[in-house]
């Protein structure tokens, strides 16, 4: 044999043994997207991973971790490329996913609610995530902000919690002490969901709405004037780098020390025990001080299965989650994040340590409300707004918070201008 | 009569048996040979065409065609509309806005980094104590991933808690902290300044090899005719070092006008998309405002500044050497 003949033959054994090699595996591989990465978090999905595969040697799942802000543009990213992961917990948007299941993307997850028992379930959470005529999505978990404060601070200052714009405001202002590095409150003002998120609630207090309930859009009210005004007064009280603030650096600032009150869900909990389990017994939480109403964004955490060769293996291992052990796992590191949606996980979180130690923390994020408003849905005179995905995707409330904030552009102005964004960015939406 | 010479005709040789076969065997042997050769040939670079082929011409290709195409990311095709993407970037405020601070970005960036790496160069070609050391010291930032260089640099430029506010007061600079990422004034040089720092350890690696080269003789020379240290830098070092600089502010401009990372990791494109280059830009439009045909007119856009940029260079270089 020459050495001509040498290359052409390591050249065709390399090209069959790469070819050979590809079809050698056996197991059904699952990627599983999630943007829950507490640490304590991160080390449930992994045990789920293992727990799973030693009862199921066939599939082998795939976790990864990506932001909450980035996880839409990453989903859609892998979309384009023909390959999604196959489950993704967390943080799906409503919107995002009436797209996603208009274009037939999504598995139909109604055989998985059917076989677990529909009657487990909250009713409600499953109904917010039907879409396009499919149970898009199984939420696992409902959630909504609350005020943390720090009581040891408004007690040293003479103040009641608050309960009321004025109320906040006030106390905001004297809480705040530069020379300390302690700020009286956080509204969050970076290009992020964190800030549209509170926004939207500032909004919804001031008795505004994104969209009338025809769909159009209505920023252009004195109550979205007014409700701007407020965000751009309490951003005076808050820490000087809010302009980068979203949801990490939100609970940071409390868990810090940092500001005296914060806007978050119930992880700030699980935080305080790990960095600063001093700040528990100065810690209360309470709802949202009241605009002209009362009102707070009603969101969920939930499994979404995407259309893929391996949607059968991925619907078991979401049924699998699904159960109450695995649930509870799921909730324990972040005890009273969000409220379980299987009736018969309950009594396990209220028989937490957590939960009955702290329930002057924890009730107010467990306790059922009524005054929850969805995005997709901010009245019930409103049908599901097919247009939120496009109005969320140009950042028109976190352009507008910026524009007011940060570049000092009059309210009534910048309010004008993200109108007309918001039209022209809904305008060509068909449902 | 009969002569001994050879014939005046062309006249075919008579041929010997067997003579025939064998050196018909071997005609065929030679052209099977020489096609085996060629093929051989053919078959070696196949792998590194179809590489090219797959990797840069098709990708290139489709992104230009998709540039004519209104299309939503998550539908499998899209509808033609020739050149409205491209219209549509033209009147749009933003992407001229994106261009300018690209060009800021590229150009901030470029220009220190040659300055502070060809100073850099000419300290460690100076003898000293633990030379070695530095030099390979000096390389740590270019080394570093950019995901921990960028959160590095966050907990640095923090608000409150951060090394570089507390560094500033201390020396009486600032009276307060400055929120550098969050304010559009401040944002942008503050990621200029990562950028600097991050990529400035490349010219001191290619400064620092050519200024090894340079004749020894010529500053001992100008020493002798009595020229300052400043005047054999100018005449001499500067010179000398023209074309490398040349190459590599080229090859930095290149990189840092599609650097998407560093402004990305560090603040979004904010605030206030102070911070907004072209990159981030045909990022959000394909994947956060789902038009993938305006994020690659914007990226066609970028190509062919990025090829003018090039042909000026190499038309000037070209000028040079006539």
């Amino acid at each position: 044999m020459n050495r001509r003949d040498l290359l052409l033959g390591a050249g065709a054994l390399a090209g069959t043994h790469s070819i050979l090699g590809s079809q050698a595996s056996a197991q059904t591989p699952l990627r599983f997207l999630t943007p829950e990465t507490d640490p304590s978090q991160v080390r449930v999905w992994q045990a789920f991973v293992e727990q799973y595969a030693t009862a199921n040697r066939g599939v082998s799942i795939r976790p990864e971790y990506a932001s909450w802000d980035d996880l839409v543009r990453k989903v859609s990213a892998d979309l384009m490329a023909g390959s999604p992961p196959e489950v993704i917990a967390g943080s799906s948007r409503e919107g995002f996913m009436a797209t996603a299941a208009r274009r037939n993307l999504l598995v139909d997850l109604t055989p998985v609610v059917e076989e677990i028992g529909r009657a487990d379930f909250h009713a409600p959470s499953l109904e917010a995530w039907k879409m396009s005529g499919i149970q898009a999505a199984i939420p696992y978990g409902v959630q909504w902000p609350v005020l943390w404060c720090r009581t040891d601070l408004f007690q040293e200052a003479g103040l009641a919690l608050p309960t009321t714009w004025d109320e906040y405001r006030a106390a905001a202002e004297k809480l705040t002490n530069t020379q300390r590095g302690v700020f009286g409150a956080c509204f969050p003002a970076g290009r992020t969901w964190n800030t549209e998120i509170q926004s939207c609630i500032a909004i919804w207090q001031a008795g505004g709405t994104m969209f009338d309930d025809k769909l159009n859009v209505s920023l252009d009210t004195p109550e979205v004037r007014r409700a701007m005004t407020y965000y751009a007064e309490m951003c005076r009280f808050s820490p000087p780098d809010i302009g980068q603030y979203g949801f990490r650096e939100a609970s940071a600032a409390y868990t810090s020390g940092k500001s005296a009150s914060t806007f978050y869900w119930g992880r700030v909990l699980s935080h305080l025990y790990q960095q600063a389990p001093e700040l528990l017994p100065k810690t209360r939480t309470l709802h949202y001080p009241r605009g002209a109403k009362q009102a707070v964004l009603i969101g969920w955490d939930e499994f979404v299965v995407y259309r893929g060769r391996n949607s059968r293996a991925a619907m078991e291992y979401v049924k699998w989650m699904l159960q109450p052990r695995q649930m509870f796992m799921m909730m324990e590191p972040v005890i009273a994040h969000v409220v379980p949606t299987r009736n018969s996980v309950m009594p396990m979180v209220q028989q937490h340590e957590w939960v009955q130690k702290h329930p002057e923390i924890v009730n107010a994020l467990i306790q059922p409300i009524d005054f929850g408003v969805s995005p997709v849905r901010e009245s019930a005179s409103h049908p599901f707004n097919y247009k939120w995905d496009a109005f969320q995707a140009r950042f028109i409330l976190p352009d507008l918070v910026q524009r007011i904030v940060l570049g000092r552009e009059p309210v009534a102005l910048a309010v004008e201008r993200a109108h007309k964004a918001a039209v022209d960015a809904t305008k060509d939406v068909r449902q | 009569m009969a002569s001994d010479e050879a014939p005046l005709t062309d006249a075919p040789k008579p041929r010997v048996r067997g003579e025939g076969t064998a050196a018909a065997a071997a005609s065929r042997g030679g052209l099977l040979s020489a096609l085996r050769d060629r093929h051989l040939g053919l078959v070696l670079l196949a792998p590194s065409a179809l590489t090219f082929l797959m990797l840069l011409v098709f990708p290139l290709g489709y992104g230009i065609y998709t540039s004519f195409l209104q299309r939503h990311v998550l539908e499998p095709e899209g509808i033609w509309v020739g050149l409205d993407n491209y219209a549509w970037l033209l009147g749009n405020a933003d992407f001229w806005r994106s261009l300018l601070i690209s060009s800021f970005w590229a150009g901030a960036t470029v220009g220190l980094q040659i300055i502070l790496g060809t100073a850099v160069a000419l300290l460690l070609h100076q003898p000293f104590k633990g030379r070695s050391v530095v030099r390979g010291l000096v390389l740590f930032p270019y080394m570093m991933p950019v995901v921990s260089v960028v959160l590095i640099w966050m907990l640095l430029y923090n608000a409150l808690y951060g090394v570089v506010n507390w560094l500033l007061v201390q020396a009486g600079i600032i009276g307060t902290p400055i929120a550098w990422l969050s304010q559009p004034a401040s944002a942008f040089w503050a990621v200029v300044f990562v950028g600097v720092w991050k990529y400035f350890p490349f010219v001191v690696v290619i400064v620092l090899a050519r200024l090894q080269v340079i004749s020894q003789d010529l500053y001992e020379a100008a020493r002798i005719d009595g020229a300052s240290a400043w005047a054999r830098f100018v005449d001499i070092t500067l010179p000398q070092l023209r074309d490398v600089l040349l190459v590599v502010a080229l090859l930095r401009t290149i990189f840092m006008f599609n650097n998407f990372e560093i402004v990305f990791l560090l603040t979004g494109g904010g605030p206030l998309q102070a911070t907004m280059t072209l990159p981030i830009m045909v990022y959000e439009q394909a994947f956060g405002v789902y038009e993938l045909g305006r994020g690659s007119a914007i990226a066609v856009v970028m190509f062919v500044i990025l090829i003018a940029v090039m042909s000026v260079y190499f038309t000037f270089l070209r000028k040079e050497n006539d």
